[in-house]
């Protein structure tokens, strides 16, 4: 396979942005990097060090996709956020790699797709905590409306070898349920706009 | 006004409501008493067109025919319903939500500044939180706060029939006052019918009905005046219609 070039950053100061350019990054020890995107950030590894923390807000709404992310938590208390939503017109796939290498690691991963035809999406949360690393907090969320027919998966995996962790996941496919548009519609509002309100309200949770 | 002849209603094969009639003048206050599962939320659902049912009969608002209209016609004919039980709704606010029903109901997008100084007043009026106008619907409320929220939702959308279906049960009495005295005040101003569906008599002390009605089995049985209400309190349902029944031979 054809490998790019892997560009690496370093961040050894507290850093919010708002695009990814690089394939690595190296979160140095105490610091914090917020990331805000709303465009395909494709295929990045982050690495975290001691008490360092990531934030990922993602707010999709894009033509076919693909992205693999790998968060190595390899410091004493590190922590990832990872806020995703997603509106949904063409297959895409997500896969999200969090490997808690050290003790008192924190993860809360959180996905949410409205999908507005039959397209497929694909959530793939891999999350592992090898033995020894006590005391780790994961939390996966990974929701998916369908508004036509559902072709769409979640695939949620906890790889835990450590009894002593926090571990939680709910993984859902639905759609939006009639007594939500009916209480909607009984203010005056009409079906297409009450269903509007809907997937804004869902795309907008955790945000 | 609201007319309803011979409204049969069904889910599946159950059938709920055999046969209703019931007339409702413009500034009338009507209540409807009845025992549990004799079809009093079913009746204003309907109304609201809930297509969960299937239904024959008459049921026509100011001479719309509103079994052929949506949902949402029917509000914005200008009938609210507080329903018995409001459901929380995650990511949709109080304030997306009525703006939303604002815009569409006037074709335009609304005074934004206007929209929320009538909001904030509406809040203060029910002695609620403000801080919960940009928050989820009913995320998070206790039964009564919900009941209040309706009020709010009642308040901003200026219906010319609201119907209450047990807006009073898990509502405390301060805030049984509170409430009514919001109801009443908007009444004054509008001149809006009233239906209500409730168990207790008490909200009538504060609201008085021009008429009762005792629904059972599916049908008004029975109709009087707020002494009507008293007396199921006292003697109970099966009592009320029985006795009034002998008198009347
Ligand atoms: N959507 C539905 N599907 C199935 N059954 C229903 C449905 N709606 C109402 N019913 C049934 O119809 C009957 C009347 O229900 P409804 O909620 O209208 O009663 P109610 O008079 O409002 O009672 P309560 O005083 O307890 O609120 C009940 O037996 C109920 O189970
Ligand atoms: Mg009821």
């Amino acid at each position: 396979m054809n490998k790019i070039l892997m560009n690496k950053k370093v961040i050894d100061k507290d850093e919010v942005v708002d695009n990814i350019d690089n394939s690595i990054y190296d979160i140095k020890d105490n610091c914090k990097l917020v990331i805000n995107v709303d465009n395909s950030i494709n295929s990045s590894t982050f690495n975290l060090g001691n008490n360092s923390e990531l934030i990922i807000n993602k707010n999709y709404k894009l033509n076919e996709n693909e992205e693999e992310i790998t968060i190595n938590l390899n410091g004493v208390n590190s922590r990832v956020d990872y806020n995703f939503s997603t509106l949904v017109y063409d297959n895409q796939k997500y896969t999200i790699n969090v490997n808690h290498n050290n003790i008192s690691t924190i993860s809360n991963i959180i996905n949410h797709g409205v999908v507005m035809n039959d397209s497929k999406l694909e959530f793939i949360v891999n999350s592992s905590v090898l033995k020894g690393n006590k005391k780790s907090v994961l939390n996966q969320e990974s929701k998916i409306i369908v508004l036509s027919k559902n072709n769409s998966i979640i695939k949620p995996n906890l790889f835990i070898d450590e009894y002593d962790v926090d571990a939680r996941h709910a993984a859902t496919i639905g759609r939006f349920s009639s007594e939500d548009i009916f209480y909607l519609m009984t203010k005056g509002i009409n079906k297409e706009e009450a269903i509007k309100l809907l997937i804004n309200g869902f795309l907008n949770i955790g945000r | 006004m609201l007319i309803i002849k011979n409204l049969k209603v069904s889910v599946l094969d159950k059938k709920i409501l055999k046969g209703l009639n019931l007339e409702i003048n413009d500034g009338e206050i009507h209540a409807i008493m009845g025992p549990n599962g004799t079809g009093k939320s079913t009746l204003s659902k309907v109304i609201m067109r809930d297509e969960n049912y299937s239904v024959d009969g008459i049921v026509k608002y100011n001479g719309e025919d509103i079994l052929k209209m949506t949902t949402d016609e029917v509000a914005r004919l200008g009938i609210f319903l507080a329903m018995q039980y409001p459901i929380s709704i995650e990511g949709v606010s109080n304030a997306d939500m009525l703006r939303t029903a604002l815009s569409i109901r006037e074709g335009k997008s609304i005074n934004l500044f206007k929209f929320v100084n009538e909001l904030e007043n509406a809040y203060d009026e029910l002695n609620f939180d403000k801080n919960t106008i940009h928050s989820s619907i009913n995320e998070g409320f206790s039964g009564g706060e919900r009941k209040k929220n309706e009020i709010i939702g009642m308040k901003m959308l200026k219906p010319s029939l609201i119907i209450l279906d047990e807006i009073d049960s898990g509502v405390d009495v301060d805030n049984l006052k509170i409430i009514s005295k919001n109801i009443l005040k908007y009444k004054k101003e509008s001149n809006a019918s009233l239906l209500i569906i409730t168990h207790y008599p008490h909200i009538l002390k504060y609201i008085k009905p021009d008429y009762v009605h005792i629904m059972n089995n599916g049908k008004i049985v029975k109709t009087g005046d707020y002494n009507l209400a008293l007396s199921i309190l006292e003697n109970g349902y099966e009592a009320s219609v029985v006795k009034e029944d002998n008198t009347c031979e």
